[in-house]
Order: structure tokens, then C-alpha cells, then sequence
């Protein structure tokens, strides 16, 4: 017995009465919504999806689709930069306060500006869509990695160094 | 115009940094320890190195973002040479 769906799908060749057939994007037949037939050729099942996972934190999930870009950035580049001057501003205190105490708290101090934390859990999920352009940007981690480069600049002036 | 005011705001932040930090130090009374100029030659290329690796880094968000707000030459490369499975199908189709 067909289900109501498949119904649909299968016995709905032309403009359904009430029920609009799926698109497919593999279908050369299938129509986009909004879009006028261009040719009538091969049916085919198209039921594909694409995951892939960016590093861990992000998921891009594309399904039955056409014409897709994502563009994605280097976060983990700038997460790297960020642990440099993270040691950096720790090992400057180290170095030139003379009380280790009073060097751990000035450290734990301006720690605390340079702990911008930017998680970017992101999850794309383009489904039966056509055309679609997706940029993420990372426009917060220059900004604060360039707050932490200032943090160390003036922690090396006020210690003599530049 | 818009990177003028970007470089008066950011050394606006370098004075506020820098006053904020010379106000901690004076608060907690801290002690500095002198150090060798060997070390110091040390930290300063340490601080040339990681600042030339945030300027990269923003550089290249920039051109990223230059090329998005400008998408008509990226759509021109990418129609070159992009085949669709779509496409691929038609042409199959055709044979």
C-alpha cells in the first residue's frame, strides 16, 4: 500500500491538484519551484546526502541541492595565534616581576581580557534548495586576537622592553 | 576613509591598553626584576613574530571579505569550470 507521500511523488508527474511533487535536485525532470520546465529528461532517485564535517565544531549539511557553495574560515589558525600571545603575555610577567605572587595575579588579570572566547558551533542545513551562497566570517576573532596583540604591546612597554 | 577611522579607534584601544595596564602595575605596587638585553632582544622578536602573524591573519579576513562583497569575478571563475552532476547527467542523456 503507498503511503500518502509516495503517492504523491510517484503518481503526481505534472502540477498536482492541491499537492506539489518534491523536487529533486538530481531529477533533470524535477521542477524548482518558480521556475519554468526547460527539457524532460531522465528520472532518477535522487535522494543524496552530503556531510561533511569541518573541524569540530562545524557541520555542513547539504541535501538534495543544487548549485551550493559554502565557504567556511580558518578559525583554527587564529585559535593557534591566540594561545601564542596567551604564553606570551604569561612569560613577559614571569620574567620581569620580581614577586611570584604579584606575577600570578597580574597574570591572571590580563588573562582575563584575552579570554574572548569565540565557539563557533555552526551547523549549515540547506535542504531542497537551488542557487544558495553561505559565507561564514570571522570578523570577532581578528578584532580580539588584535585587543591581545595591544595587551602584550603595552605589558612590554610598562616592563621596559620596547 | 573607513580605514582611517579604523586606525584612529585602534590606537584609541592601544591607549586605553596601555593606561589600563600602567594603572595595574601602580596599584599592585609591583616590583620589576631587570633582565638581560639578550632576553630582551628575545621578547622583542617574539613580539615582531606574533605580530606579523595577527596582521596576516587579518589581512586575509579581509580579502576574504572583499571577495565576497565583490562575487561577480568569483561567480565568473566558478562557472569556468564547474560541471554539475546535473550536468553530467544531461550529457550522458545526450549521448
Amino acid at each position: 500500500m503507498l503511503s500518502g507521500r509516495s503517492h504523491c511523488d510517484t503518481n503526481l508527474g505534472g502540477r498536482g491538484k492541491g499537492h506539489e511533487p518534491r523536487w529533486v535536485a538530481l531529477d533533470p525532470a524535477s521542477d524548482f519551484p518558480y521556475t519554468r520546465r526547460e527539457d524532460d529528461a531522465v528520472s532518477q532517485e535522487g535522494a543524496q546526502v552530503s556531510d561533511i564535517e569541518q573541524r569540530s565544531t562545524e557541520y555542513i549539511i547539504i541535501k538534495n541541492s543544487l548549485d551550493v557553495r559554502v565557504r567556511t574560515t580558518e578559525t583554527q589558525v587564529a585559535a593557534s595565534i591566540q594561545a601564542a600571545i596567551q604564553v606570551a603575555i604569561a612569560l613577559v610577567v614571569n620574567l620581569t616581576i620580581l614577586d611570584d605572587a604579584q606575577a600570578e595575579k597580574v597574570t591572571q588579570e590580563l588573562l582575563q581580557y584575552s579570554q574572548i572566547q569565540q565557539v563557533n558551533r555552526q551547523k549549515i542545513y540547506i535542504e531542497n534548495s537551488r542557487d544558495v551562497q553561505v559565507e561564514t566570517n570571522d570578523t570577532d576573532i581578528a578584532i580580539s586576537l588584535q585587543l591581545m596583540l595591544q595587551l602584550l604591546l603595552a605589558l612590554l612597554v610598562q616592563v621596559d622592553i620596547l | 576613509m573607513l580605514e582611517d577611522l579604523n586606525n584612529k579607534l585602534k590606537q584609541l584601544s592601544q591607549e586605553l591598553v596601555g593606561m589600563h595596564v600602567k594603572d595595574m602595575f601602580n596599584k599592585k605596587g609591583v616590583k620589576k626584576k631587570k633582565i638581560s638585553s639578550d632576553d630582551k632582544k628575545r621578547i622583542k622578536k617574539l613580539y615582531q613574530d606574533l605580530e606579523a602573524q595577527v596582521n596576516e591573519f587579518v589581512q586575509q579576513a579581509k580579502e576574504r571579505a572583499q571577495a565576497a562583497a565583490n562575487p561577480e569575478k568569483e561567480e565568473e571563475k566558478n562557472n569556468a569550470t564547474r560541471t554539475t552532476l546535473r550536468d553530467i547527467v544531461r550529457k550522458k542523456d545526450e549521448k
